[in-house]
């Protein structure tokens, strides 16, 4: 019992000494020294705010901040000083906030379940691919910059450049109603600018936007510096177009509302919708000045067309012509005539071009097959009328008055 | 009788009296009871020149003569100097390695040492000043000193 005691005594006099001296040495803290302790944690909760994604990690959190209230309770009215225009209260209450926001947040997007996380996957993917494209497509204008330069640049390189940035121009398009498919999931309308934020971060917010001015700035790029396409090629190009600014059209506004500034939005779309008349301006008068010199190669005389309405009408009124032309008269030169136009139609137009004409927008299969019934009326005026035909008439008029006589002759007997 | 020569001479010495009572007079003030503490100390690397600084207080001042003053001439420079304005407006002046520390007064551009405090004959560790008005406190370790412009306090 007295051991206990003495060993119980001792025992205290150890506490009380190691409280002592760590009294001591607290008393002795540098002032300095709290306050890089306090900055360092504070960044550390900042830190860990920015990575956190689940209900668990923000409890933890929450229990930094408890633990950095009591650590730095005897040590308030130095930090109000030393953080002076702010108070300890006031970065703590501002912690505590952010902390909150990002419990909600994440409680939210639990909420909503599968379809962010599948968005987010979706993009991280896609995000991967348009590096990777991106990266083809630098390397392939640095080809097209070389090529700008060689006096050995010919159509065959040009065309082969083409395809390959074809590949990466689809892909950006279709990368982008892909992410728009979705976030038309997520229905946007509901969600916070700040959640719509936190959801365009998953993607960078300036690849986005540079990916999509990237399509049209290369076009641009490659219409300038390449005519010596084939109409196919640029009725190829024409349908790229078409099927951009359909995209744009469809999402260009909601995308920027993404992933640009509010102020800089206007501005943005401005500059982008201005490239994409360029473009359009570009493509549409290469493609109907080659369209209209193939035509003329072969010696078929449109009358002049810049757009896809002249265009077909300017078929249409050449076979309507034709035809009444054929009417009047068939010939071996009418033949001949609707023999050129039907080799290049057939030839060329059809098995070539009809695919990107009606991609494109230009030409429906209806006005194709317009073309060919008026195509077949053409054929049939053009034949020549047959002399053999005419004798063979000649002679059945002949038998028919020879029939006609004698069953008169026969009657006046009777 | 009073000549015109001994007027003048009496009007001259009146003037002259009543310019020094109006200079005298002038506009003359005093603000007392000025705390000049700075909440907590500065810590400073000084440049290749011996400068540090605190851009925060909008203070600069030269170190190699104090550096001269505490370890000789052709000695480095410290790795970092620790200094502390009282509440009375003095600068307190230490460094690692160092022995004492400078108290210096605020003069025109100038900084003016008042006192030297010896306060480690081996040189200090690892100082630090805190602001504990009306005393500047310096630990080292677990040891605490406090300081006042004209040495220890205790």
């Amino acid at each position: 019992m007295e051991k206990l005691t003495i060993k119980t005594v001792l025992a205290t006099l150890l506490v009380l000494a190691l409280g002592f001296t760590g009294q001591v040495q607290a008393q002795f803290q540098s002032d300095f020294q709290i306050k890089q302790n306090f900055d360092r944690d504070h960044a550390e909760v900042l830190e860990a705010l920015k990575t956190i994604q689940t209900g668990e990690e923000v409890d933890e959190v929450i229990e930094m901040l408890n633990e950095m209230q009591r650590r730095y309770r005897d040590n308030e009215s130095l930090l109000n000083r030393v953080l002076y225009p702010e108070t300890l209260q006031a970065r703590m209450t501002n912690l505590r906030e952010l902390t909150q926001a990002t419990g909600d947040r994440i409680s939210r997007i639990g909420e909503k379940g599968d379809t962010i996380v599948v968005l987010e996957e979706r993009i991280a993917e896609l995000s991967t691919d348009a590096t990777r494209y991106q990266q083809r497509a630098d390397s392939l204008n640095q080809e097209l910059a070389a090529m700008r330069r060689s006096r050995d640049a010919n159509a065959a390189q040009a065309r082969r450049l083409r395809q390959e940035l074809d590949k990466r121009d689809a892909f950006i398009i279709k990368m982008v109603d892909s992410i728009f498919v979705a976030y038309e999931n997520v229905d946007l309308q509901s969600l916070s600018p700040a959640e719509r934020r936190g959801l365009a971060l998953e993607i960078d917010a300036q690849n986005v936007m540079g990916y999509i001015e990237s399509v049209v700035d290369n076009n641009i790029s490659f219409l300038n510096t390449h005519t010596e396409l084939s109409t196919q090629d640029f009725l190829k190009l024409y349908s790229v177009q078409v099927e951009f600014n359909r995209m744009w059209e469809n999402m260009g506004y909601d995308l920027t509302q993404i992933y640009v500034a509010e102020t800089r939005r206007s501005e943005r779309i401005g500059s982008i919708v201005e490239k994409v008349d360029e473009w359009e301006m570009l493509i549409d008068d290469a493609a109907w000045t080659t369209l209209s010199d193939a035509f003329a190669q072969n010696n078929i005389e449109l009358a002049p067309f810049s757009n896809s309405l002249e265009f077909y009408t300017s078929l249409n009124t050449y076979l309507d012509e034709a035809i009444a032309r054929a009417e009047e008269s068939g010939s071996d030169e009418e033949v001949a005539r609707y023999q050129r136009f039907a080799d290049f139609w057939f030839g060329t137009v059809k098995p070539n071009w009809q695919e990107y004409l009606v991609d494109a927008n230009l030409m429906t299969f209806e006005n194709f097959n317009t073309i060919d019934e008026k195509l077949t009326e053409w054929k049939l005026h053009a034949q020549p009328t047959s002399y053999t035909m005419l004798i063979l008439l000649g002679l059945a008029i002949v038998l028919i008055l020879i029939l006609l006589a004698l069953w008169l002759q026969a009657r006046g007997k009777k | 009788m009073v000549s015109m020569k001994h007027l003048r001479i009496l009007g001259n010495i009146s003037a002259a009296m009543l310019l020094v009572f109006a200079i005298a007079c002038g506009p003359s003030l005093t603000l007392t009871d000025v705390d000049y503490a700075q909440p907590m100390e500065s810590v400073a690397s000084p440049d290749q020149n011996g400068n540090v600084q605190d851009v925060r207080l909008g203070i600069r001042f030269n170190v190699t003569d104090l550096n001269i003053k505490e370890r000789g001439e052709g000695s480095s420079l410290p790795e970092e100097v620790r200094f502390i304005r009282s509440r009375d407006g003095y600068y307190f002046v230490t460094a690692p390695g160092f022995r004492n520390v400078y108290v210096f007064e605020v003069e025109e551009r100038a900084l003016d040492l008042k006192t030297v405090i010896r306060v480690s004959g081996a040189g200090l560790a690892n100082p630090a000043f805190n602001q504990r008005s009306p005393y500047i406190q310096l630990v080292d370790g677990d040891v605490e000193y406090r300081l006042t412009k004209d040495g220890l306090a205790n």
